[in-house]
């Protein structure tokens, strides 16, 4: 029994720490801005084809790219950030979540159609010669791709949380996302400080994105399950933590590969929504989350 | 002369709050503004933070109009709030709180050098840099709101009501500190309900009342006004 537990804990794991990093991105935003970015996954779904097509167009390995993907899919979040976002939230007084939920949802369902008119719903994927490279460990089979994107998720997790923790513009962030109108008489450009959280969001998508594009299938809706899953995650790990996100995105991972053991693979969205439904009823701020006032 | 507000009109959607006030303040002196809950006081520093914005007059700076200058570049010219009820980020760390203050162009420079002189000014918060702001007392937290302020590196300073809800040893320490402040020639707008202790130390004061100015004067015309000790002094 436990023998047989070991192989779907292990895959789990692997997944969970990128999970993890995928919800970063989400947790970040709201938690600064207070914004719910609905089109999260479909961003990821983005970057994925991006490094599909650098691969199969120019045979630029996705471990090659990664970089140029990241910075790329920064500007894409600066760019929705300052040409969407920023004037709905300037021309709201009082700020109403409804208008950027709305925005949020449609930009979901443009960039899925995007995808579908442009390379069909046929999924893609970037087989590089690292795809089916395996390492047996004992008994148990370690992926090497996936277990790359666990320990990079893991890195960059402890680089960003350097970041919002240490610098000036961390801390202007969480200055931000305690108090805005404080935020402005300190000095800080809030609108600035919510592009710059934006675009560290979708950063990490494209990161997230170029690991995973070698072992996983991009379709155009992708999306909605990764956005899913970082809500859940989210709410687990409490809004803004972040290492509350990598252990709500170990805690889904786990769960989800053994869940896959006992039941259909396709029941296991249906096991994280029980999961994600029982933290808002039994403790809202996350399980690892501090209270929020 | 470094502050000059010239006739503003302030309105909250239809509800017109400030009308035609207008103030002047001159270098290193401390203006007190006083007026009972409601009166606009908030709302005045406001509008000079660039939080609020009038609709009529101006408001200079050393010469330079700031009505229309956003909130986070007032900060800049070196107009600096110690906002009503403290407002320090909570889950930030004393230490975190102030390196925010200098968080401008204008402070940044230096800031660890400012901050021993702040400690120095504030001996208080020296053994508490470590705690989360929100974890402290009521005067605990007013000191560092103040530390805060001097971080941005003021020119003008303007506080709002930061003897409210502290006992009066904690009150006295304060005051101590804002005299300390003004003789390093910073000029200072205190807006109090203590109005005792702020006609002693400043040298003029206004009094708003629903969004006017009705009362102005030296700060000792004031003390000896009965229309003043009448409504806020109580005798
Ligand atoms: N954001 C707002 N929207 C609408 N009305 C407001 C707003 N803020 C303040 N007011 C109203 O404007 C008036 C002036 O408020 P303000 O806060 O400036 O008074 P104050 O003199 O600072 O009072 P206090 O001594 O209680 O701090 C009050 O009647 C208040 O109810
Ligand atoms: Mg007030």
């Amino acid at each position: 029994m436990l023998s047989q537990l070991a192989q779907p804990l292990l895959s789990g794991t692997l997944m969970g720490g990128v999970y993890g990093l995928i919800a970063l991105g989400l947790s970040l935003v709201f938690g600064v801005m207070r914004v719910s970015n609905f089109a999260h996954g479909d961003l990821l779904m983005i970057a994925m084809y991006i490094s599909v097509a650098l691969w199969e167009g120019f045979g630029i390995s996705p471990y090659v790219s990664i970089f140029g993907v990241a910075i790329f899919m920064f500007f894409v979040g600066v760019f929705i950030q300052k040409a969407a976002i920023t004037p709905i939230l300037k021309s709201e007084k009082e700020r109403s979540p409804l208008r950027l939920i709305l925005f949020t949802v449609g930009l979901s369902i443009f960039l899925q159609n995007l995808v579908l008119m442009i390379k069909g719903g046929a999924p893609v994927t970037a087989t590089v010669p690292l795809s089916t490279q395996t390492l047996p460990v004992g008994d148990l089979i370690v992926s090497i791709p996936r277990l790359l994107a666990f320990v990079l998720s893991i890195v960059i997790t402890v680089i960003l949380w350097f970041f919002i923790s240490k610098t000036d513009t961390g801390r202007a962030m969480r200055a931000v996302s305690q108090d805005r109108e404080t935020s402005l008489l300190m000095g800080i450009n809030e609108y600035k400080t919510y592009a710059i959280a934006f675009g560290i969001g979708t950063v990490l998508l494209g990161l997230a994105a170029s690991m995973v594009s070698t072992f996983l299938y991009a379709f155009p809706t992708m999306g909605s399950s990764y956005t899913l899953r970082s809500y859940v995650i989210v709410a687990l790990g409490g809004i803004g933590s972040i290492p509350g996100a990598m252990i709500g995105g170990l805690v889904v991972g786990i769960i989800e590969s053994i869940s896959a053991q006992f039941m259909p693979a396709s029941y296991s969205e249906v096991v994280i929504f029980i999961i994600f439904i029982l933290v808002l009823v039994i403790k809202p701020s996350g399980m690892f989350g501090k209270e929020r006032k | 002369m470094p502050l000059e507000i010239n006739n503003i009109n302030v309105y909250y959607d239809d509800f017109h709050v400030l009308n035609d006030v207008s103030i002047t303040a001159e270098d290193g002196e401390c203006i007190a503004l006083l007026g009972s809950n409601g009166a606009g006081k908030t709302t005045l520093i406001n509008t000079v933070s660039g939080l609020n914005k009038t609709t009529t007059g101006d408001i200079i700076f050393n010469g330079k109009s700031v009505k229309d200058i956003p909130a986070h570049e007032v900060v800049e010219l070196g107009i600096i709030q110690v906002p009503e009820g403290r407002r320090l980020f909570p889950n930030l760390s004393v230490r975190e709180n102030l390196l925010v203050g200098a968080y401008s162009k204008r402070a940044r420079e230096g800031r660890e050098e400012r901050m021993a002189y702040v400690l120095d000014m504030i001996p208080a918060l020296k053994n508490k840099l470590s705690r989360a702001a929100g974890s402290m007392s009521g005067g605990e937290q007013q000191m560092c709101a103040i530390g805060r302020g001097l971080m941005s590196k003021p020119e003008l300073l303007m506080m709002d009501e930061p003897s409210l809800g502290l006992a009066p040893k904690i009150v006295e320490e304060m005051f101590e500190i804002i005299e300390k402040i003004m003789k390093t020639g910073t000029s200072i707008l205190l807006v109090e309900q203590n109005v005792n202790m702020s006609l002693e130390i400043s040298k003029h004061a206004y009094v708003l009342e629903s969004g006017r100015i009705s009362l102005s004067g030296t700060a000792k015309e004031l003390e000896s006004n009965p229309k003043l000790r009448e409504s806020y002094l109580g005798i």
